[in-house]
């Protein structure tokens, strides 16, 4: 509706992790498109591609960087930033080196995650 | 009887000039006198004419060749006697009309026709014209001599020859003790040349530490004797403590010769009557006993027993015998050495073969000498054989060396390397990586330990490889489990802290101040769940030698700064004081190190909980090359019994309340190990009841390079294992 508002796409395979930054991101003005990992590209498109997509990186972590990857890979997704986040604080390299824009340790203080979205919108 | 006085008449007439009237009464007594002297003489002494007619003949020359003065005058000298010359009558002649005294060997033969053998002295009278007279001739029977001389020299040459022969003999002993280190064999091919050239029977016993006899060896021409005389010995074994005999031999150490074994001596010798007449069915003639002596000790006896009459020992056997003795000794002590170490390596051999663990012996050159099967089946080999075929370059069948890391093994960090280049001990984990499939199959953790030769150098490397794959298997899934559970650990907080953020988000705008506390509290309490989880997950990292550093420069004030400010800010009881700067870049983690400095603080809060400060300082060691950050509270102290314990794995100290404060055992092993990792040191200073001091020392980057360093400061660093 609101040309201004902008969309953010979440990726998670944890229905809790989406819900709680559904509420929080709404509540900070953006729209949200959710999606877990088999279902991401389908919604990838739903409505228009995002301005940010929040990736976790899941549990093996081969997934969100073959997602990113591929991301980065395509003239029409390549400039979408991509906020990476993984309960392994180790991965941060993994996923920079495979493309990701920022990288997020989980558990986070939602005002570092909101800090960094302002960063990239 | 002969008449003498014609014959001194012509002595007298030749020997001496006229005497003057007025010496002729002493002259007659002195005539006399020499013709008594002449009869007396053993020698012959005969006188001859020019012409060899003998003139003179006394009594001597009668008893020497047997014919009488009146028969030998008159006859010609070298007929009478058939005289032989050394060289010819001639020659003689010449000589003595040379003026010549004449001496040599003649042969005569006698009136019975036996020779004799003279020495003679002949010398030629003159008369006062010096015209040639007589001859006088002394002869001397030395037949005698002669045939001693003979007899001599034909002894010494028959000595000479077995002395020969005996050199032979034994030199053929020696030929058969060195040619076998089979001791029964040694024995067989002994007896072969003694018996019968030297005895008829011939046996070795050996005697064990009680004195008892063993019938080893026991020889003679017919097989059957022998198995007889074995079945004898079995029924009739020898008394240890017999007087004579072998155990006497035992007993002194000394030889025994029995040049001729009496029936008495039987007698006294068996024990009873069919010992006896077995004794004497032998037909014992003559026996030698020598010692058998190894080492200079007397393992045993040697018998040698002759049953032929007419040949009995003597003194030549006995020392023939006792060589023999002498010789065998050493040769069946080193037969019985070699097979007690044959035995030993045979033993050693089964025991190697058998163990779990590789072992593999390697030359200075780092050839393979000796392997077991363990070692060839770990590396991959179908056998023992076919891994001592391989060459020197390393061990590479199946199998691709890697270190922990995954990264190539080189062949000069080999631990048998190092040891072969000069190192006590080298010990390694290796593992070996299928090259087709890539995957690690086994691992193992060698070991090797150099031997030395008698100069002290390298002479040997001997390699244990001990199979360690089943620990690494069970390592790497406790430390997949840690990691996968932190991971499970998190997902759940993330959920909890983000609800948390919701909720605060909401109690703020209905402006629910008391909920929002509660809130609060939740989350401090979700950020401590939090640490200890990424804790749990640096442990199993650190276990696995994976936990990955960054090296970027920073300055360290600036991080203690930091670091404090941020503690501070969650602590409201403790004031925490910052005193002196270090002034030092340091090359590390930063993140890490800080990690270590909030561990620290927030245990000086934690055990200090009736205090109000935390003092913290930053210097610069004495030796300058190392900054000191030191963290100290007023708490209750740690006993010194604890100070390097604390820094274990999951070690706390449990104080005298028996209340425990957890949390310490992991922080405090985790910063030592990160302290450790960029090459500083941590330790305490404290005492029970008077705080203690948390010491952190880091090597400070050097000081040419801390000019480019600030530029350096803002880029990523690069990620290095630190191992």
């Amino acid at each position: 509706m609101q040309s201004k508002q902008k969309k953010i796409l979440i990726v998670d395979d944890e229905p809790d992790i989406l819900e709680f930054l559904q509420v929080i991101l709404e509540e900070e003005g953006y729209m949200v498109v959710m999606a877990v990992k088999s279902d991401f590209l389908e919604n990838l498109h739903n409505g228009g591609l995002p301005h940010l997509i929040l990736l976790d990186m899941l549990l093996s972590g081969k997934d969100g960087r073959e997602i990113v990857k591929h991301l980065k890979s395509q003239e029409e997704t390549k400039h979408i930033p991509v906020i990476m986040f993984s309960a392994h604080p180790s991965a941060e390299e993994t996923a920079l080196s495979a493309g990701a824009d920022d990288f997020l340790a989980k558990p986070f203080d939602i005002d570092v995650l909101l800090a960094k979205i302002t960063r990239f919108l | 009887m002969s008449t003498y006085p014609p014959s001194s008449d012509s002595f007298q007439e030749i020997t001496r000039p006229r005497p003057s009237e007025e010496d002729a009464s002493r002259q007659k007594q002195t005539v006399r006198l020499q013709s008594r002297l002449i009869e007396l003489a053993h020698d012959a002494i005969i006188v001859r004419d020019s012409t060899s007619t003998i003139v003179s003949w006394n009594r001597g020359a009668e008893e020497l060749y047997g014919w009488t003065a009146q028969e030998a005058i008159g006859n010609i000298t070298h007929t009478l006697l058939k005289t032989c010359f050394p060289e010819s009558r001639e020659a003689l002649d010449t000589m003595l009309a040379a003026g010549e005294q004449w001496d040599g060997e003649l042969v005569h033969t006698r009136r019975d026709g036996t020779e004799v053998v003279v020495e003679s002295r002949q010398v030629l009278l003159r008369d006062e014209a010096g015209q040639p007279g007589a001859i006088l001739e002394i002869n001397r029977d030395i037949t005698e001599r002669k045939q001693r001389e003979r007899e001599n020299q034909e002894h010494y040459r028959t000595v000479v020859q077995m002395a020969a022969a005996q050199e032979h003999f034994l030199a053929e002993v020696s030929k058969v003790l060195t040619s076998t280190l089979d001791y029964q064999e040694t024995l067989a091919n002994i007896t072969r040349l003694v018996v019968p050239q030297l005895a008829d029977w011939f046996s070795v016993d050996l005697v064990d530490a009680r004195g008892h006899f063993e019938l080893i060896e026991v020889g003679h021409k017919d097989p059957e004797q022998v198995q007889w005389a074995r079945a004898l010995r079995e029924k009739y074994p020898i008394d240890p403590n017999a007087p004579t005999g072998a155990p006497r031999v035992v007993h002194t150490g000394q030889s025994e010769l029995y040049p001729e074994i009496t029936d008495e001596m039987l007698v006294t010798s068996t024990r009873n009557e069919e010992e006896l007449a077995i004794a004497r069915q032998i037909g014992l003639t003559s026996v030698i006993y020598v010692p058998l002596v190894a080492r200079g000790r007397t393992i045993g006896v040697v018998t040698f027993v002759s049953t032929e009459l007419g040949r009995n020992y003597d003194e030549r056997d006995l020392a023939l015998a006792e060589e023999i003795g002498r010789r065998a000794g050493v040769a069946i002590d080193n037969a019985r050495l070699y097979q007690e170490v044959k035995q030993a390596r045979d033993q050693l051999d089964i025991i190697l073969q058998g163990v779990a663990d590789g072992i593999v012996v390697y030359d200075r050159n780092g050839h393979i000498i000796y392997a077991n099967e363990a070692a060839a089946s770990i590396n991959g080999y179908a056998s023992v054989e076919a891994m001592m075929q391989m060459p020197p370059q390393g061990i590479v069948a199946r199998y691709k060396l890697i270190d922990e890391q995954g990264h190539p093994f080189p062949l000069s960090q080999r631990t048998h390397r190092r040891v072969l280049a000069g190192e006590r001990e080298a010990q390694a984990i290796i593992g070996y990586r299928d090259p087709t499939t890539g995957q690690s199959e086994r691992w193992s953790f060698v070991k090797s330990r150099p031997v030395f030769d008698e100069q002290g150098k390298v002479f040997y490397a001997i390699t244990i490889i001990h199979d360690i794959t089943e620990r690494m298997l069970a390592e790497w899934r406790k430390d997949e489990f840690i990691s996968m559970a932190s991971h499970e650990l998190k997902t759940p907080v993330t959920s909890l802290k983000g609800f948390t953020n919701v909720l605060q988000r909401r109690l703020a705008k209905q402006g629910d101040a008391q909920g929002l506390h509660f809130l609060a509290r939740v989350d401090a309490q979700l950020d401590k769940l939090t640490a200890l989880i990424t804790d749990l997950l640096d442990i199993s990292k650190m276990q696995a030698g994976k936990l990955e550093l960054r090296e970027e420069a920073f300055d360290l004030d600036a991080l203690v700064q930091e670091t404090v400010e941020n503690v501070q800010a969650a602590t409201s009881t403790h004031h925490l004081l910052v005193d002196g700067k270090a002034e030092a870049w340091l090359m590390g983690d930063k993140d890490r190190l800080g990690q270590v400095l909030t561990n620290l603080l927030t245990n000086a809060v934690k055990y200090s909980p009736k205090a109000d400060r935390v003092i913290v300082r930053a210097s610069r060691d004495t030796d300058h090359r190392h900054a000191i950050i030191s963290v100290q509270d007023f708490g209750i102290g740690i006993d010194e019994a604890h100070h390097q314990k604390i820094f274990e794995r999951f070690y706390q100290v449990t104080n005298p309340e028996e209340r425990t404060f957890p949390g310490l055992g992991i922080g405090l092993y985790i910063s030592y190990e990160i302290v450790k990792r960029h090459n500083g040191r941590m330790w305490v200073e404290s005492r029970k009841g008077e705080g203690a001091i948390f010491f952190v020392a880091l090597p400070v980057t050097k000081e040419e390079e801390q000019v480019s360093l600030p530029l350096q400061a803002g880029n990523k660093g690069m990620d290095v294992y630190a191992e």
